[in-house]
């Protein structure tokens, strides 16, 4: 076997063949997955019916009213309208809507064995007399101020469950609203429905003469996901080249190493090897994204041309964090040393993140288009670009950028390898990045 | 003369300002067993990582059996100076893995990590992390490293440093097997008695130049001092011997040590000191290494 492969094979072996590579990158995104869905399934809590009787204290009737109104029972959750057309974005949408309205109604306490009273007669000590004994459930004591604005008390017993009191607080202060609304004799139910935020219908046109209805968090969710999914993974399998390169020279097994290698083989076959390794994490994410996109019936947000460029965005990627994370690796002595040289590459790192809002905003704009072609930005950017573009980047623009990307790439490896070659014999001061790029040039 | 294994034509190598090999020409036979000499910081490892192609040299060209190093891996052991193991590796996994670099079957590989072990005094220790050995073990481990894939050329750099006397002995004496078997050997030592007793060919260092290139037997014939060593039956003046330019000798007089002038011939001072003289023996001192390093090393360089 090529000695490459025989090196990769080992990196792989030894990082995902440990309990905290299987736990880290396995075990924790199943577990995530299967605790959303069981929590989703079978965890809901038990709210507690809310039985007894408020008092209301210096409460106007259109309080009362109000009170009661926005305390009754039998609430309905809005029934789930599949779109007839089949449209994903429509589809997602109802079923948050859907959704948001059945957690009210499973949340909410039952109300309908609770009592509301007006009790005028009252003093402050004879109300929390009557809460601590039980005999109410809780008291909404109303004092009114010098400038004519009430001010609202709520006074619950110590055992009150928290769903209680929650819906208690939002019922009063809704109430006060509609209460001061019938005191003006108007309708709280018309000025509901007069300030009630319309349902928007986004239906972007192409020019083709097609239109695709939009859900408004798509436009950022997806791309986000996918950018920070590759981020995220190829950082770390560039942290594992890292570590092992430092353990290596440190250990001074790396000699030992090139009596059997080549440099050059040395260098690729860590970086195929934790190539594999990072490629185990991402799938892994990908199967949890997957489980949770299939779950909200929005598979088809990503379409296949997506996966095909993110795909080969993870492998430009990883390769050009791998050739920055070889050349400091095989530069220092250890990990000390190692934190000088990876401040700058951190900036760079980071970069792609700091440009989420101006690439999301207008992913063909100038600052996108620019920052795909400074790598190691350009896979990030360019995969942001891609799924986010609301009308789709032309293909030869694409095309030409990926080849571009992979050339950076190649030449980034092939750096990588010079610096290698040079930094993985030598001990002692790390140098400095004018150095590294004189190593460069080294025959 | 067979045709040269390892060959070196006007390699120089510099790091920075600095010359650390400087026009180096060298030729290494089949068969040879070649000790590789010289101060700290002479130039060996530097040359040696050029031999391997683990460093190129910025001038000059290096062979090693008719091509580079690089492609010629599988048939050359090393055992370099700086060397290390996978601290949490199992001794077994570790050599199988250097065996299928080397390009060794599994199977071979298990069989022949199994006589190398038993061969160095390691047996069972196979399933035992390497951070669990001790230093002489650790090098014992590297050295099969070294010699797993059954290779033509051995080339070991400083393969004594850190070994205790008896391991120091067992390495020699598997040294001078694979030497018999027909291997050719190089090795650097700072350890000059191991060097005299195993090596053939001298190849002598420093500042980054070749002081000395030669089969054991000439320098000892180039570098002999005109010295005679005598040793009296009887307590008594020195022999008159011509041609003596000084003489020494202990306290009883029984022991003498005359020094001859340039041109005398050692041969007829011996016969002249038996003529005149009952004595127990004579001979010419020979020269060491030691002698040898020490005359041509100049101090004030790293040593």
């Amino acid at each position: 076997m090529n000695r490459t492969w025989i090196i990769a094979g080992r990196e792989f072996r030894r990082t995902v063949l440990t309990k905290a590579f299987f736990f880290g990158a396995v075990v924790v995104p199943l577990l995530f997955a299967g605790v959303s869905i069981a929590v989703e399934l079978f965890l809901k809590p038990t709210i507690h019916p809310m039985d007894g009787t408020l008092a209301v204290h210096s409460g106007s009737s259109h309080l009362i009213e109000a009170l009661t109104d926005t305390l009754k029972p039998g609430k309905k959750a809005t029934p789930l309208q599949l779109p007839a057309n089949g449209d994903t974005a429509e589809l997602v949408d109802a079923v948050l809507e859907s959704a948001a309205t059945i957690d009210v109604q499973n949340d909410r306490p039952d109300t309908s064995t609770l009592r509301i009273i007006a009790t005028p007669d009252a003093t402050a000590k004879s109300i929390r007399a009557a809460i601590r004994d039980e005999t109410w459930l809780a008291a909404v004591v109303i004092t009114p101020n010098e400038d004519g604005e009430s001010r609202f008390e709520l006074i619950v017993p110590p055992s009150m469950p928290n769903s209680h009191l929650e819906l208690l607080e939002d019922s009063i202060r809704r109430a006060a609203i509609n209460a001061r609304l019938m005191d003006q004799d108007l309708v709280p139910a018309t000025i509901r429905k007069l300030v009630a935020r319309p349902r928007l219908r986004t239906v972007r046109l192409d020019y083709e003469g097609g239109e695709r209805t939009e859900a408004q968090w798509t436009r950022w969710v997806v791309p986000v996901v996918v950018m920070g999914l590759i981020w995220l993974t190829t950082l770390t399998g560039g942290n594992y080249l890292l570590t092992s390169t430092i353990e290596e020279k440190s250990s001074k097994v790396i000699e030992v190493l090139l009596s059997a290698c080549g440099p050059g083989e040395l260098i690729h076959g860590k970086i195929i090897g934790f190539g594999l390794v990072t490629l185990v994490m991402i799938t892994m994410y990908a199967v949890v994204a997957a489980i949770f996109l299939t779950m909200l019936a929005a598979a088809d947000l990503v379409s296949v041309s997506d996966l095909i460029v993110s795909g080969l965005c993870l492998i430009m990627a990883y390769l050009m964090i791998a050739s920055l994370m070889a050349g400091v690796g095989a530069a220092v002595s250890d990990l000390t040393e190692a934190q000088s040289l990876l401040g700058p590459v951190t900036l760079v790192i980071m970069a792609p993140l700091l440009l989420i809002p101006v690439v999301t905003e207008d992913p063909s704009g100038i600052v996108a288009t620019v920052a795909t072609f400074i790598p190691p930005l350009t896979p990030f950017i360019l995969v942001l670009r891609v799924s986010a573009a609301v009308e789709p980047l032309s293909w030869f623009e694409v095309i030409g950028e990926l080849v571009f990307g992979f050339i950076a790439a190649a030449a980034m490896v092939w750096a990588a390898g010079r610096i290698f070659r040079v930094g993985i014999l030598m001990q002692g001061k790390p140098p400095s990045p004018r150095e590294l790029l004189r190593w460069i040039s080294y025959r | 003369m067979t045709e040269p294994v390892i060959q070196l034509e006007g390699v120089t190598r510099r790091f920075g300002e600095h010359v650390a090999v400087d026009t180096l020409d060298l030729e290494v036979h089949q068969g040879t067993l070649l000790g590789f000499l010289g101060p700290n910081g002479a130039g060996k490892s530097t040359t040696i990582r050029m031999i391997m192609s683990i460093i190129y040299p910025d001038d000059g060209a290096v062979n090693v059996l008719g091509r580079s190093a690089l492609d010629a891996k599988d048939r050359i052991g090393y055992l370099p100076e700086e060397r290390g193991l996978y601290r949490r590796m199992r001794i077994g996994d570790f050599l199988r893995f250097i065996a299928s670099l080397k390009g060794i079957s599994k199977s071979d590989a298990i069989a022949r990590i199994a006589t190398w072990l038993e061969r160095l005094e390691l047996e069972g220790i196979e399933r035992r992390r390497c951070e669990e050995l001790s230093k002489g073990q650790q090098q014992k481990i590297q050295f099969i490293a070294s010699v797993l894939h059954d290779p033509d050329v051995l080339i070991l750099d400083e393969p004594f440093a850190g070994l205790d006397p008896v391991n120091r002995q067992l390495l020699s004496s598997i040294i001078r097997e694979l030497h018999e078997e027909g291997r050719t050997i190089v090795f650097s030592t700072h350890v000059l008695p191991e060097a005299e007793t195993l090596c053939q060919h001298i190849l002598l260092m420093d500042h980054g130049q070749k002081l000395l290139d030669d089969s054991l037997a000439s320098i000892r014939k180039r570098f002999e001092p005109s010295e005679l060593l005598i040793e009296r039956l009887e307590p008594g003046p020195a022999p008159v011997v011509a041609g003596t330019r000084a003489q020494a000798g202990d306290a009883e007089g029984l022991r003498w040590s005359l020094h001859l002038t340039e041109g005398t011939d050692p041969q007829a001072a011996m016969a002249s000191a038996l003529a005149g003289t009952p004595l127990r023996s004579v001979q010419q001192r020979q020269p060491t290494l030691e002698n040898v390093f020490a005359s041509l090393v100049q101090p004030g360089g790293n040593a």
